[in-house]
């Protein structure tokens, strides 16, 4: 069965979940695609890509315990799994020989 | 720093339940980065993204459940292992065709954004308001009060000698309820707040406090939250004085320590040990005219004397027994009060006595309880306004869908599918309107709840809490009802044929239009209604500023000054408190300086009874009059005007003879003939045996001040010296600005040896404001709503013109291509809606008429059907709607015929 491709949001959620060392929550995702991709998404969407990628399969995720402060709060972490990062790799690989010899043309 | 509780209570409902936690847990450190300061911004940051949220993820449960099984996120991937049936697709349950009509819905929603915005933003200004005002109704008017068994406490008041509703009775009165009214469990009393004067470490504080019965608390069911409540000989005369502390004073003044049971209080010269500590948040809450703030800060033991029948200062607070009802322990401690009438004659004689219980709650809310039900009223017309709005906007689609539906029809979708999904479609509509509604009234309570007047009783109670929430979502389902109705009566009846015939340009447009036409007229009618209300509040604020108070508040500070108590003979607090005002007289920018023992407007006042013919042999057996004592240069302070006489000197305070002031009214009620000065009269005042004879030495104009509204008792003024106080206001006049001299008084006072600290600095002025405090804050909210009311109209006006503006392109072009003039297409679309005001007027004017005597107790110099509110306000009307078909109506005239000929 052909899998469906990702999303946009999906790619950078993956993305950024792996430049962030493949361990990370949803409050640095969302800054990391504000900061790297130069694009303000929706928190919701973001959290609801998360959601629909963890239910792929393509990222696990877990419940970290509260932080060790006062007041401390417990948080969902998530991790790519081979999986997400074989899908990725699909994707880039599919979009780069898209662009292959469309250099010209882009730069008449 | 956590967001606000209402937006978390949304998340949590609208969240999958694994997500719930962390989504909330990162959502609030996310507001703590972009908010660092917290504010309203944060909480409004987060009220978008709990939408957001709730939005996002309920669109994405329904997509979810939709794609079925198999897919990802279904049910039945969760449960694994379980294999699943696939059921044909016909035989689906009637929840499923309604979760697919309902994403159809929202994605049909999504595809106009514009107009979505339009109707949620419309149906949010009209929720909004709804949820703050419910939030006030709700924790003022509905919440139980936060004491044991609440709804069998009731307050005793009495009518006596011409005082009517007095919250006071006398000390051997509350003992005899206690032992002799059967249906009454138990009567507790609590006396006036007074100042009293605590010294730690060298540091004085002026706190409150109020004397109780040592039963109150128990039978109120609130405990100490440390250490013990008051015990059963601490109430008998003479019996130890101890003393409960509030959590605020333990707090501020001890730190917060455990060990504060067993110290000593230093108060007003004398220790006294602290039994206990109060719980957080503990208020007693008494009615209008108990004097008797809520936040005591020092509770003292009561301790009542059987013998004090005669002094009716005391608020008794009884719990009614099981089984009883108020009204039935009232006709017994009527009973009571006939048969002490007759046990005592000499001290109720001619009192007229006579006592009533009033149920705590609602003797508490009365005074406030008429404003926040207008401005239910208010807020239940701007949502029937906002759902009108909101009917109108849809019909318009609807007309536009016309084609679409018919299409469908033709194909087989059920009439009673397309009335279902209109009726979705209102309903999610409705919903996040419910959601940003739900924002709006958060932020409009949080400033509400800053700017109002001091005078609501239970702010505290004011939460948006479950049953706001609750209530926002009835309104909204109401609303959803109210505005959905039409447009999906229409979608029923919608006429497939012609529609595609016709292509959808004229159809059922006749029957559409006069829908439209119709909404228009009552939202012209509702806010005419509203209009008035804020009209007759502007006319009555108005009136209140005009009104001669009999004394001028420009200028005066007002400054309480108590003396240290206990060891001073009068002459000696005479003494002190004669040089004080000398010395403050002669500092810069000080005009004129006096004093009094009642700052007027201040809520408080002292009955007198009086006689002219001598018959006053005991108290209570003459006409009642205010009483104060006041220094000498009183009356030129505060501007009162002496009409005849003279004005009190030094003298009359070093001689001590019964010389007083009296004011017109009086005068004229006792010697009509205008020849008071010199006349002698009895006045009794506090004990009945206690009636002095006095001399009439001046006559003032009279003052406002127990009410700014009306006259409410003669006044008779006594020289400072004959009264026992040595807890004086002083009242001084400046120079320009009053503030500047504060300063230089306190130094004063220092210098001369008061020995407490002067405290409750204020403006007259801030008591004129304060008077009229309540009133201005209705009128800011009545207004707010009208602005809201009117910008609701003109945008329905508006919107209905432009329609018909765009439906009669073609004519338009036909009519300016046979020569017609841009002023007569102005003028044919101007007249559409002055029509629909002209209708629309009338029907708010009658309504208006039938609410107005709900809004008569507010109301003050103004009459309830004023005729300068119904005719001005008819004309703010027309103007909006000649100003808001004015709009598309000059855009219609300015068509190039051509164009609009071949377009339409």
């Amino acid at each position: 069965m052909a899998r469906k491709s990702l999303g946009d949001i999906e790619q950078l959620v993956l993305l950024s979940i792996l430049r962030l060392g493949n361990e990370t929550y949803g409050v640095p995702i969302v800054e990391e695609i504000e900061s790297c991709a130069g694009r303000s998404v929706p928190r919701a969407a973001v959290y609801i890509a998360l959601r629909r990628l963890r239910q792929k399969g393509l990222v696990s995720s877990w419940m970290s315990e509260p932080d060790p402060v006062p007041g401390g709060k417990a948080k969902r972490f998530f991790k790519v799994e081979p999986e997400g990062i074989e899908k990725l790799a699909e994707q880039r690989s599919a979009l780069l020989s898209m662009w292959e010899g469309l250099q010209p043309t882009l730069d008449r | 720093m956590r967001g606000p509780p209402p937006a978390r209570w949304l998340l949590e409902r609208v969240l999958p339940p694994d997500e719930r936690v962390g989504v909330v847990n990162e959502l609030d450190e996310a507001m703590d980065a972009a908010f660092p300061e917290g504010g309203w911004r944060a909480g409004l940051w987060y009220w978008g993204q709990a939408t957001s949220f709730a939005l996002g993820f309920a669109v994405e449960r329904l997509r979810e459940r939709a794609a079925g099984p198999g897919s990802p996120g279904s049910r039945h991937e969760e449960r694994e292992g379980r294999p699943s049936v696939r059921r044909p697709r016909r035989r689906e349950g009637w929840m499923a065709g309604l979760r697919r009509d309902l994403v159809f819905a929202v994605r049909t929603l999504l595809k106009r954004p514009a107009f979505t915005a339009a109707v949620v933003a419309t149906l949010a200004l009209g929720i909004g308001p709804n949820t703050a005002i419910f939030s006030v109704v709700n924790g003022v008017l509905l919440r139980p009060l936060p004491y044991a068994s609440p709804e069998s406490l009731a307050l005793v008041r009495i009518d006596l000698s011409g005082l009517e509703q007095h919250p006071g009775i006398a000390q051997a009165e509350v003992l005899d309820f206690r032992a002799r009214a059967e249906l009454l469990e138990d009567v507790g009393a609590v006396s006036r707040e007074f100042t009293a004067s605590l010294t730690a470490e060298g540091r004085m504080e002026a706190v409150l406090a109020a004397n109780v019965t040592p039963n109150l608390f128990p039978m109120l069911g609130v405990s100490p939250s440390l250490g013990r409540s008051f015990t059963a000989e601490e109430e008998v005369p003479d019996g130890p004085r101890v003393a409960l502390i509030s959590h605020g004073l333990w707090e501020r003044r001890f730190g917060g320590a455990p060990d504060v049971v067993g110290q000593d209080l230093e108060m007003n010269g004398t220790r006294v040990p602290i039994v206990g500590v109060m719980p957080e948040g503990f208020q007693l809450l008494l009615g209008p005219g108990t004097s008797l703030s809520p936040n005591i800060d020092l509770w003292l033991p009561m301790q009542l004397d059987p013998e004090f029948r005669d002094f009716w200062a005391f608020r008794a607070i009884a719990r009614v027994e099981d089984g009883a009802t108020i009204a039935q322990a009232e006709a017994e401690i009527q009973s009571i009060g006939a048969r002490l009438v007759e046990e005592y004659p000499d001290e109720y004689a001619n009192s007229d006595i006579r006592f009533y219980l009033h149920p705590l709650h609602s003797d508490l809310v009365q005074s406030a309880r008429p404003a926040i039900l207008t401005l239910l009223g208010a807020v239940t017309l701007v949502l029937l306004i906002a759902c009108t709005n909101a009917a109108g906007l849809l019909v318009a689609r609807m007309k536009a869908r016309e084609k679409e539906i018919a299409v469908r029809a033709a194909l087989g979708a059920g009439r009673s599918r397309i009335v279902r999904e209109v009726l979705l479609e209102s309903l999610v509509l409705a919903f996040v309107a419910g959601a940003a509604g739900l924002g709006l009234g958060w932020l409009g309570l949080e400033t509400l709840l800053a700017f109002q007047p001091g005078s609501l009783p239970r702010v505290d109670d004011i939460v948006l809490d479950r049953q706001v929430l609750l209530f926002t979502l009835g309104a909204a389902s109401l609303a959803a009802f109210l505005f959905g109705m039409i447009p999906a009566w229409q979608a029923s009846k919608a006429d497939v044929q012609s529609a595609l015939r016709e292509g959808g340009r004229r159809g059922s447009g006749g029957v559409r239009v006069r829908t439209r036409n119709a909404l228009v007229v009552a939202q012209v009618a509702f806010s005419v209604m509203l209009l008035i209300g804020a009209g007759l509040l502007i006319r009555t604020f108005n009136e209140l500023r005009q009104v001669d108070l009999g004394f001028d508040p420009e200028h005066v500070v007002t400054l309480r000054a108590p003396l240290n108590g206990g060891e001073l003979e009068p002459e000696e607090r005479w003494g002190i408190y004669k040089q004080l005002l000398d010395e403050v007289r002669t500092l810069p920018n000080v005009a004129a300086a006096g004093g009094t023992s009642i700052i007027p407007l201040s809520n408080q006042g002292m009955m007198a009874s009086y006689s002219t013919d001598g018959s006053l042999d005991t108290n209570w057996n003459g006409s009642s009059a205010d009483y104060r004592w006041v220094f000498p240069g009183y009356f030129a302070t505060m501007g009162v005007e002496l009409v005849a006489g003279r004005t009190f000197d030094a003298g009359d305070n070093d001689e001590l003879v019964g010389r007083v002031i009296v004011d017109e009214t009086l005068a004229w009620q006792a010697w009509p003939n205008g020849d008071a000065i010199g006349q002698h009269f009895t006045i009794g005042m506090g004990s009945a045996l206690d009636t002095t004879l006095v001399e009439v030495v001046g006559v003032v104009s009279h003052s406002r001040i127990l009410d700014v509204r009306r006259e409410v008792r003669p006044q008779i003024y006594l020289p400072y010296r004959t009264g026992p106080g040595g807890n004086m206001w002083l009242t001084v006049r400046a120079e320009g600005d009053a503030s500047q001299v504060v300063a230089s008084v306190r130094r004063v006072a220092e210098a001369v040896g008061t020995g407490r600290p002067v405290h409750s600095v204020r403006s007259m002025e801030s008591y004129v404001e304060e008077a009229m405090a309540g009133t201005r804050f209705t009128l800011l909210l009545m207004g707010t709503l009208a602005g809201i009311a009117l910008l609701l109209s003109g945008v329905g006006i508006y919107s209905v013109i432009a329609y018909l503006v765009r439906e009669r392109a073609h004519d338009t072009g036909v009519r300016l291509a046979l020569g017609a003039q841009r002023v007569d297409i102005i003028r044919m679309n101007v007249k559409e809606g002055l029509a629909m005001a002209a209708l629309g007027v009338p029907l708010g004017l009658g309504g208006a008429v039938g609410l107005s005597r709900f809004l008569e107790s507010q109301l003050f110099g103004v009459d309830a059907t004023d005729p300068v509110t119904y005719v001005g306000i008819p004309l703010v009307l027309v103007a909006l709607a000649i100003l808001a078909s004015y709009i598309p109506a000059s855009q219609a005239s300015k068509l190039d015929p051509a164009t609009a000929l071949r377009d339409a």
